[in-house]
């Protein structure tokens, strides 16, 4: 036993110091990747960056081939490793955002030894960084500029460089440039400077000073209230830029003192002085980043999503002192000791600097994105920041700010949910502190947008969900006093009221009657229940008459018909037909008795509800086309029917919304309609029509951008098998083969073709829905302008006390209705624009005609300031500009002239004949 | 970039854990099914989470097309899983990245890739009708009908004797909430909810069944059509292959999950 261990100890102390000889002489790519990737990981920064600087000057000149078979074939190495060394560097330094001081030391280390390294290693970043702008891919360009500016640590770079380079991204700003782009830039800039500043103050603070200046010019400008926050109080006209501002003022007045970056070269005495040669190599280079041009704006382009400006824990100003630091949760009760822990956390967070929660919020925003695929990994990183003081608030408040983005969060609003419930169950500091961001953001409800609103509401109620539905209710006891501000109770309770309505659907009725106290059970919905016409046992309120509804026994009949299961739905149809004997059922009452009917049999589960949907759609179907002038009012009577059944469960309604669209039983602006219904604009300040409406809009729009995909696909596809059957022609190829090749491009073709019809459909729903859209809202929003108008001179007479009470409390719920009613108006404008820009022109003049200013300030909003958005259909995924990108492109052209090629070539197909149908499909690409 | 730190081509968090061992047709079907799947399995539901909580969670991550209750085989009730089938692909990937290991009914549930349902997968494959991973559990589940089918049903004669007396159902035996501090039971809160696991109109797929909403009741009374016996799809329960059920363990969660569910709670 004892022989052979210590043979197997040897065998193992032999191999290690093998590896270890072949790490100092010659590593594998693989290894050399991992070193470059994983730096700075463990402890031990020094020793690493040391190992890894000689193995990359070595590998640099390094011309044998590759041999490991992962990366072998992707990296030209007559140049030596170059192109590998230099790819996985830049790929690192864009997606790994804690380490950008880590990489710049390393340039400067290895651009000692081979003073072409530096450079090319900045010619590549420029190139990049042009890429990343024409594709807006901006939080790659973000992580680049901010690489750039901080090689002038390291003297790779001229400081002098570094500032003419940030002058060239700050000149985008103003110009004539739209606001979205204005804004990106300006970021960009203000992103780099916590990294360069304080080098440039010393070497060139001429410079600097005049960048500071066309920065400031830019944000004192500029006005921005598309995608406020909040509609009124204190900062509520502070958005992120002028968050970032604020930030950065107070870092460059206050001496330019920032703790929260890592600067490992500082470490390194000299390394400036051996860089200026490289630098003065460089100099005469033409493609050097400081003459760097950004590619210039194109309608097309996508720019920046801003989180939101929240001013949660922290003043909404920088320059204007420190606002109120009590907290708003008290510690939870315990020792004495725990509470000075607990305060500590507390008062600790003021002590951040400003600049520091800028670099936080930085790392926060890439983390976020660029760990998306892994929620474990994401969360593991937002506890590893370089950050001196306890930033847990700093986290929150930036998952938070992107929960919160406007119109749209960059990835779906489950996963802020998720990550900061992680947060909670992994380290036992976040409760506490999501806690208090709650309770704050509770109390901005009656000011915030109700967009906002919305999600907080969805965050709010599936985070209880997952934590035993534990709050201190007791606290909002105050929103039942009948002698609070009006306004803001209003708002609170219908919070309330929606957290309660979503936590029933996350639950169930009798676990919310265990865990909300008593005073607030009045706002607890009722269990959802469908509500069938015609039963008997339906409870009557009082007041009212006894008889039962109008059609009973056809209603009976078409209910026992359908339970059978037997009869078709054209025997339905004519069986209503019969029951009709007086004729007095209008079309909508046979719609009714019908939906109701179909309903019913359905009861059992969602699934049943959709295959009695299914095998009835045809008699739905007869019953809206016998009226063919009346279509679009019989389909609306289904909705309504059908919401009516659902009376009380908003879920429900949803569901069957969606199923009707699905099976095509309604059209997508049946929806629309459905909003504008007067019985649920009444409702608008509750979340769920709009729901419906996202929904339809969303998937009109996932649609058409899936067919673009599938279609650009046919019609790669389409190009290959011509190029085949050319080169068939020329041979002596048998007749079968071609004919083989023939009839599989025919079948591409008549795909393609079948594609570009659905998307001409889908387009032609999509316009047809925005224009409804917006011309009920200015009909809804201008006829509740006239009624507040009214209101207000009503307020010069003198009212007796009660009808004084009726009078604000009728003021403060068309406040809240208004307030839900303009943001959502908003949120469609700023969310769709891309679908809805194309008709901008046609939009106002057929619908903003002479409309009320207020409308006219939105609508022009949106365009002024070309919000154009990153949509992302699918938001699971990592958000790649490419496919939103090019489907804006694409919808454009489709739009503009797509219509008339589509004739042209359901020409061509109706002809038959291949050629000129080849024709047609070149001319579309 | 999680990309960068995974040297093979295969991430680790795209490899499902999870595989249906009855599946019909080659590994490298299954693999590729999966690959291409808007389908996903959900574990470690409560018998008595209803479709409707399902939608609501689930339709967080995109458009759901349909659910489908994972039943008894034997009880045709809820027996704590189901497939959810997304519209698209993207959904379905957003649900095993940001819903996957969130609570439902506050229980941590899991959502894996499955190649996609067919018409039988809805019944457990448990002995006793369940699912598998019932069968052979010896702690108290109060969310998924109390102890493990096998043990209750060795050990029912003398533990749980007294038990029998409150008229629940003698199959599933309800116990103390041990969660609940007020010690309303669980046969209590099953009441409460309206929703017993015994009751059968619960969520068959009406897909295959020809004569799924039988409602008897008449026009006037539907009401009572909710909770009268739906007739379960009769062609499906004698096409499930009882025999070597024992064995499979396609439906338990892996020792990973179970692990991670202890360390959350």
């Amino acid at each position: 036993g004892k022989m052979s261990r210590d043979s197997r100890v040897e065998s193992l102390v032999g191999s290690r110091k093998r590896r270890r000889e072949e790490r100092d002489e010659d590593i594998d790519e693989l290894e050399l990747r991992k070193l470059i990737i994983e730096i700075g990981d463990k402890t031990g920064l020094d020793r690493q960056l040391d190992a890894l600087h000689s193995a990359v000057a070595r590998a640099w000149d390094d011309t044998s081939p590759i041999t490991s078979d992962v990366l072998n074939g992707r990296y030209d190495t007559t140049n030596g490793r170059r192109s590998l060394v230099l790819d996985i560097l830049l790929r690192c330094v864009t997606s790994l955002t804690v380490k950008t001081g880590i990489y710049t030391t390393l340039v400067a280390l290895v651009s000692r030894d081979k003073p072409d390294f530096g450079r090319l290693v900045i010619e590549q970043a420029a190139k990049q960084l042009s890429v990343a702008m024409t594709n807006c891919e901006w939080k790659k360009a973000d992580l680049l500029v901010r690489f750039c500016a901080d090689l002038c640590n390291t003297d790779v770079m001229s400081p002098t460089d570094v500032a003419n380079f940030l002058q060239a991204l700050a000149a985008e700003c103003g110009n004539g440039n739209p606001t979205q782009r204005c804004d990106t830039f300006c970021l960009l800039v203000l992103g780099a400077l916590p990294w360069c500043a304080r080098t440039l103050s010393e070497q060139c603070n001429k410079e600097l000073q005049s960048l500071l200046e066309t920065l400031k010019t830019y944000v004192s400008a500029r006005n921005c209230t598309v995608e406020r926050v909040y509609h009124s109080g204190q900062g509520s006209n502070a958005d992120w830029v002028a968050l970032v501002w604020s930030q950065i003022k107070n870092f460059v007045d206050s001496g330019f003192v920032v703790t929260s970056i890592l600067k490992p070269y500082n470490t390194y005495e000299g390394l400036c002085n051996a860089n200026e040669k490289v630098r003065n190599e460089a100099k005469t280079d033409d493609g050097h980043i400081s003459q760097f041009a950004p590619p210039p704006h194109r309608d097309t382009n996508i720019y920046m999503d801003k989180p939101a400006a929240l001013h949660l824990f922290y003043p909404w100003n920088d320059l204007e002192g420190q606002q109120d630091t009590k907290p708003l949760v008290s510690p939870p009760d315990g020792a004495e000791d725990k509470m000075a822990v607990e305060l500590n956390y507390f008062t600790d967070r003021m002590n951040v600097k400003p600049v520091d929660r800028l670099v936080g919020a930085l790392y926060i925003s890439d983390t976020l994105f660029h760990w998306n695929a892994s929620r474990e990994d994401c969360v593991k990183k937002l506890r590893l920041f370089p950050i001196k003081h306890n930033y847990e608030h700093m986290v929150v408040e930036g998952i938070l700010s992107h929960l919160f983005t406007l119109p749209q969060t960059p990835f779906l609003s489950m996963y802020y949910i998720s990550v900061l419930g992680d947060l909670c169950r992994s380290d036992l500091k976040f409760p506490v502190i999501v806690a208090e961001a709650m309770e704050t953001l509770y109390e901005r409800v009656p000011t915030m947008d109700t967009v906002l609103v919305d999600r907080f509401v969805q965050f709010f109620s599936l985070h209880l969900a997952n934590f035993g539905f534990r709050w201190c209710w007791e606290d909002w006891t105050n929103i039942l006093d009948q002698d609070q501000d009006l306004r803001a109770c209003t708002a609170k309770k219908l919070f309330v009221c929606d957290v309660f309505s979503l936590m029933l659907r996350h639950s169930y009725r009798e676990r919310l009657l265990d865990v909300i106290p008593s005073v607030f059970h009045q706002f607890i919905p009722e269990q959802p229940r469908h509500h069938f016409k015609w039963e008997t046992r339906r409870v009557i309120r009082a007041g009212q008459t006894q008889d039962p509804p109008k059609f009973k026994s056809a209603a009976e009949s078409i209910y026992s018909k359908i339970a059978t299961g037997t009869f078709s739905g054209d025997e339905l149809t004519l069986e209503l037909d019969q029951q009709d004997h007086a004729g007095e059922m209008t079309d909508a009452d046979k719609i009714e008795i019908l939906m109701h009917c179909i309903m019913i049999n359905g009861i059992e589960t969602i699934s049943h509800q959709r295959k009695m949907l299914e095998k009835y759609k045809d008699a739905l179907d007869a019953m809206v086309e016998s009226q063919p002038a009346k279509e679009m009012e019989l389909r609306l009577a289904i909705v309504k029917a059908g919401c009516s059944f659902w009376e009380n469960s908003p879920q429900h309604k949803l569901v069957l919304i969606h199923q009707l669209l699905e099976l095509r039983i309604i059209e997508p602006v049946d929806v629309v309609h459905w909003i504008f219904v007067p019985s649920v604009v009444a409702y608008w300040e509750r979340g769920y029509s709009w729901e419906a409406l996202r929904m339809t809009v969303d998937a009109l729009c996932v649609e058409i951008m899936n067919t673009f995909k599938e279609s650009n696909n046919l019609a790669a596809k389409i190009e290959e098998l011509e190029n085949e059957r050319e080169k068939l022609d020329d041979g002596m190829t048998e007749t079968e083969k071609i004919q083989e090749v023939t009839h599989e491009l025919q079948k591409k073709k008549n795909q393609k073709r079948r594609a570009q019809r659905t998307i001409g459909d889908c387009t032609e729903h999509l316009k047809l829905m925005f224009f409804e859209l917006m011309r009920e809202f200015r009909k809804t929003l201008e006829a509740h302008y006239k009624k507040a108008d009214d209101l207000a001179s009503k307020k010069k007479e003198r009212l007796d006390p009660t009808s004084k009470r009726d009078f604000n409390r009728q003021r403060a719920k068309d406040y809240v209705w208004h307030k839900s009613a303009v943001s959502h108006f908003n949120e469609i404008g700023c969310k769709y624009l891309m679908f809805m820009y194309p008709w901008r022109k046609e939009l106002e003049e057929k619908v903003f005609q002479e409309a009320d200013d207020r409308i006219m300030t939105i609508f022009r909003g949106w365009f002024d300031h070309m919000c154009f958005r990153r949509w992302t259909p699918g938001k699971g995924f990592t958000p790649t500009n490419e496919t939103s990108n090019i489907c804006l492109e694409l919808f454009m052209e489709l739009v503009t002239n797509g219509l008339g090629e589509d004739e042209q070539e359901e020409k061509a197909g109706e002809n038959g004949t291949a050629e000129s149908g080849k024709d047609a499909m070149e001319a579309t690409e | 970039m999680a990309h960068l730190y995974s040297t093979s081509a295969v991430h680790r968090k795209d490899q499902s854990l999870y595989r249906d061992s009855k599946f019909d047709g080659s590994h490298e079907d299954q693999e590729s099914a999966l690959a291409r799947s808007t389908t996903l399995y959900v574990g470690n539901l409560s018998f008595f989470t209803t479709e409707e909580q399902i939608y609501e969670l689930f339709s967080r991550a995109g458009r759901v097309r349909r659910v489908i209750m994972g039943l008894d085989r034997i009880k045709k009730t809820p027996c704590g899983f189901c497939f959810v089938e997304y519209e698209d692909r993207a959904s379905a990937e957003a649900c095993v990245k940001y819903i996957n290991g969130t609570k439902l009914d506050e229980r941590i549930i899991r959502a894996d890739w499955d190649a996609g349902f067919k018409e039988g997968r809805q019944f457990g494959r448990g002995r006793h009708g369940g699912q598998v991973r019932d069968e052979h559990r010896s702690d108290y589940d109060a969310g998924r009908g109390g102890y493990g089918a096998k043990y209750r049903a060795e050990t029912q004669q003398n533990v749980f004797s007294s038990f029998d007396s409150t008229g629940a159902d003698s199959s599933i035996v309800f116990h103390g909430d041990k969660r609940k501090a007020n010690g309303s039971s669980d046969a209590d809160r099953a009441v409460k909810r309206q929703r017993t696991p015994p009751k059968t109109a619960s969520a068959a797929a009406p897909n295959t069944s020809s004569t799924s909403a039988a409602a008897t009741a008449e026009a006037g009374g539907t009401s009572d059509a909710t909770t009268t016996a739906t007739t379960a799809p009769s062609t499906t329960t004698t096409s499930v292959d009882v025999a070597g059920d024992d064995d499979d363990d396609d439906d338990e969660p892996t020792d990973r999950f179970r692990e991670q569910e202890d360390d959350y709670n």
